[in-house]
């Protein structure tokens, strides 16, 4: 099912890797989000997979809020860890675009309906987990 | 539609009908033929000993087929089991009453995880199946530690208190040896029921030993190693939540509320893994480790592993 991405004025719809430095992407409104001490935990309603993103994608998810474009968000992580503007923007454009291909991003095109995507890769730095049935418990005795 | 062998055992009668039973949100009770049988089983649940209806109620017995006993077992109407031996029934009761105090506790956070308690204070063991944290309990029960469970922990959605599910300890043969102090008493009569499991009452391993409500301070995922070292490595809180969620029954179920829950659980707590090659040796790093925290020393959060005699 297509999503709609949101730039500026523009809508538009985006695939994952169609994601620019010029793009103001948010969260999709169905994920909450945990922050434990520098890494952020990521769920969306109704699914049972729960991402773990590491210090550096937790700083860039928290900063995604549908105003800063990741041109600009770069430009701030760059300045504030004196690391090079090119090479920050590249892992932004990482982390942002493994973002959206798990289905976390409002208006990016997933590769299957996000509701049904219980496989998917973890997100950069993330690992995924999942939960909610009766696996754990044993079979039944069988003679 | 009541079947011909329900029919027969009826006719037979229950000597033994039991009290209700209450487990976190399972009612039962269960009537036995036997009532040697149904008083070993009250002895098994005699913690959860309650009142008002049952939501089922188990009937185990056997009937002569062909000279020989077929041993039955219904949850109400509806047939669990039939089998020539008598162990296997047996184990599909506590099965089954097993797998519905999950299916019936769902306004719980419900973790595939044993656990014990000093005080207040809880220790979560988060795990597999077949990474032994019965075996873990019962060690730490054994050591001194309160039982809590030993296969799923129930967190209150509102308080984030563990409520206790003190069922009796099931133990594997493989970790009979290292908890052969632990066998299970029982009569001749009794032992051919007991031949997958040991059954072991929390009261028998320590008079008074079951926790009431408790707060989980640490989160330890253990895995068995035979022949391994015997470490405790600590993981940072996010990596416990990641470990708590894969390892719950009903995670998605909560929603937001089920990551703030697991969240701020971690946020109070110490997280860990523990390789177990050694019980008596995990024993000790575990008490070492929470007398510290008691003491209020740092625990073990430098990112060091303790293990191979250590202290902390």
């Amino acid at each position: 099912m297509a999503r709609r991405w949101e730039v500026g004025h523009m809508s538009e719809e985006r695939a994952p890797e169609a994601i620019t430095r010029f793009d103001r992407p948010r969260p999709r409104g169905s994920v909450t989000t945990e922050v434990l001490d520098d890494e952020a935990l990521l769920h969306v309603e109704g699914r049972r997979a729960l991402h773990v993103l590491n210090p550096t994608a937790s700083l860039i998810w928290q900063n995604l809020d549908g105003e800063v474009s990741l041109d600009e968000l770069a430009g701030l992580l760059s300045e504030a860890s004196g690391a090079s503007f090119d090479t920050v923007l590249s892992d932004v454009l990482e982390v942002v675009r493994s973002l959206g291909a798990s289905g976390l991003l409002h208006g990016v095109i997933t590769a299957e309906p996000v509701e049904e995507q219980e496989n998917q890769q973890a997100v950069s730095g993330a690992a995924e987990v999942t939960g909610d049935d009766l696996r754990f418990l044993p079979e039944p005795p069988h003679g | 539609m009541t079947d011909d062998l329900l029919v027969a055992l009826r006719q037979r009668g229950f000597r033994h009908v039991s009290p209700t039973y209450r487990a976190l949100g399972y009612a039962f009770a269960f009537q036995c033929q036997d009532p040697e049988v149904g008083e070993y089983l009250g002895s098994l649940f005699e913690l959860f000993q309650s009142s008002g209806q049952p939501q089922a109620t188990y009937a185990f017995g056997a009937i002569e087929d062909a000279g020989r006993s077929n041993y039955l077992l219904y949850c109400d109407d509806r047939m669990l089991d039939n089998h020539r031996r008598p162990s296997v029934p047996f184990a599909t009761l506590l099965w089954h009453i097993n797998r519905s105090v999950v299916r019936t506790s769902q306004d719980r956070m419900l973790l595939h995880a044993s656990a014990v308690a000093r005080g207040e204070v809880s220790l979560l063991f988060p795990a597999a199946m077949e990474s032994g944290k019965t075996t873990l309990a019962a060690g730490l029960v054994r050591a001194g530690f309160d039982y809590v469970t030993d296969e799923t922990v129930a967190i209150n959605m509102a308080s984030g208190s563990v409520e206790p599910f003190p069922r009796a300890l099931s133990v594997d043969p493989g970790s009979w040896g290292v908890l052969s102090d632990l066998r299970p008493q029982v009569s001749p009569e009794i032992e051919p029921y007991l031949d997958r499991q040991w059954q072991i009452p929390p009261l028998s391993i320590r008079p008074g030993c079951v926790a009431d409500v408790t707060r989980p301070r640490f989160v330890i995922t253990p895995s068995y190693v035979a022949g391994g070292t015997t470490e405790l490595t600590p993981i940072g809180r996010a990596e416990g939540v990641s470990v708590l969620a894969e390892h719950s029954f009903n995670f998605s179920r909560h929603g937001r509320a089920g990551l703030r829950l697991l969240a701020d659980l971690a946020r109070g707590a110490a997280c860990y893994r523990l390789q177990v090659g050694d019980l008596v040796q995990a024993c000790r790093i575990i008490t070492e480790l929470v007398d510290a925290s008691a003491r209020g020393k740092p625990e073990l959060q430098d990112g060091s592993a303790l293990g191979g005699g250590a202290h902390v």
